[in-house]
């Protein structure tokens, strides 16, 4: 079984500009309301590829309450604190031609020491149980920069592999605890460890550092711009197809899905960057942005090409 | 029909060692009539319920009648719990309680429920907690038949 943990999830609001460019006054048409946060994505792409996947993470009030009952009928199971706060709204805004103009996200609930105790009594428990666990998103107020840091030995303690998919103070110490797979979410960031990851080149720079830190795999890149995967010894390029995208918000979190789904049963890396590749293309085929079932991810297979990247070494 | 046709796949629990002001948290804010008590493994070794935790600060006072009591008011449930609120678990708790598997039937299900007047029952693999199944999700499962 894989867990993932979203502490601050959202529900995310599709939005379908009718005008051509945003403007003070704006008319929208509510295109989909879905589940949102990087390890809810995750999840989403891990059960449709057939891997036992629990859904962890902190949900609140009306909001809360949707992200729940839309993962059950997805047959994902959860294991969800409920707390006082309401969970966050994101806003995707896309023009008809499906080109996401602008994304807008809500900071989130407050968490309480309470709320934060019984997760983490949760946590330890799903421990038991899980061969991989993922960490992925932004974090609430209220909870410290350091929790995937404390996750993550939690977990190492017990032998179980982490998955740390995060921005900023909270990405920069989780790295620290070695987590065995780390791909920083680039999009809010200039820089990081001091590198821009705007070239191939660069992206293999940043994953090189990241590895230094101690993970086993350093995930670098974007849907658009493609991921630079690396290993101690080697590293390859692999470029998402996106003809038929609709929407790519969440992709590279199922690129994540793709990824553990193969490596949960011990599967080579080259094959996990391929099914996550396809994972990801297959996210992006409607405004739902959600991997659906294995066949999706199926039919994207043939065209994810690797590019090994020669002279690598970290 | 099977279990795990009806079931949720839900793993909220509570150890042995919980307060009982964290259940009655627990018990409101997820709409919960009653909670799995389970060990660090996730197996279940135990039940409380909302019945379990009224009788726990009205001790002694209630008989049989505490069936017919339904929480609407639980800001002076709070003021009652807060009394017995540091107490854990373990000394309120039903042990062994009445589980199924996800292969189990609806009917065994619903003859369950009723014989043992249970709202809400956890779905167990190898002893261990995957899930729960309510009453609500039983009816809903029943009516969904008839209409076929």
């Amino acid at each position: 079984m894989i867990a993932t943990v979203t502490l601050n999830p959202a529900v995310d609001k599709m939005l379908v500009l009718l005008g051509r460019k945003i403007e003070r006054l704006n008319r929208i048409e509510v295109a989909a309301t879905i589940p949102g946060g990087g390890g809810i994505n995750t999840a989403y792409a891990i059960q449709a590829l057939g891997t036992d996947v629990v859904a962890m993470g902190l949900i609140g009030g009306m909001s809360g309450r949707f992200i729940q009952e839309e993962l059950w009928k997805t047959e994902i199971t959860t294991d969800l604190v409920h707390i006082e706060g309401e969970t966050r709204t994101n806003y995707i805004v896309l023009n008809r031609n499906n080109r996401l103009l602008a994304q807008i996200n809500e900071k989130g609930p407050k968490i309480f020491l309470e709320e934060l105790e019984d997760f983490e009594k949760r946590f330890e428990r799903i421990l038991s149980r899980s061969g991989m666990i993922v960490l992925s998103g932004s974090l609430p107020r209220g909870v410290d920069s350091g929790i995937y840091a404390e996750l993550i030995n939690k977990a190492s303690r017990k032998g179980i592999r982490t998955v740390l998919n995060a921005s900023g103070e909270a990405l920069l110490k989780g790295i620290k605890a070695q987590p065995a797979i780390v791909k920083p979410d680039i999009r809010a960031m200039d820089s990081l460890l001091g590198i821009r990851p705007n070239t191939t080149p660069r992206r293999v720079e940043l994953a090189r550092k990241i590895l230094k830190e101690g993970a086993q795999i350093a995930i670098v890149g974007g849907t658009r711009e493609g991921q630079v995967v690396a290993t101690q010894d080697k590293a390859w390029e692999v470029a998402i197809p996106l003809e038929e995208a609709v929407n790519i918000v969440g992709a590279g979190d199922a690129f994540i899905g793709g990824l553990a789904h193969v490596l949960a049963q011990d599967g080579e890396l080259s094959e996990a960057i391929r099914v996550g590749a396809a994972a990801s293309a297959a996210s992006t085929l409607q405004v739902e942005a959600k991997v659906r079932s294995r066949e999706q991810v199926e039919q994207f297979l043939g065209k994810i090409e690797l590019k090994e990247l020669s002279g690598f070494e970290s | 029909m099977k279990v795990k046709d009806i079931m949720t796949k839900d793993l909220t629990a509570v150890s042995e060692t919980t307060t009982l002001e964290e259940v009655a948290r627990i018990l409101s804010r997820g709409r919960y009539a009653g909670l799995p008590v389970v060990d660090d493994e996730q197996r279940v070794i135990g039940f409380i319920s909302e019945k379990d935790l009224i009788e726990s600060a009205f001790p002694g006072q209630l008989g049989g009648a505490v069936d017919m009591i339904f929480i609407r008011n639980w800001a002076q449930t709070y003021v009652r719990l807060s009394q017995v609120g540091e107490r854990q678990v373990k000394d309120f708790m039903t042990r062994e309680p009445v589980c199924v598997t996800e292969g189990d039937t609806d009917v065994h299900l619903a003859e369950l429920m009723v014989r043992e007047k249970k709202k809400i029952v956890p779905v167990v693999r190898e002893g261990r907690l995957v899930g729960i199944v309510r009453r609500a999700d039983l009816c809903r499962v029943l009516m969904e038949k008839k209409e076929k």
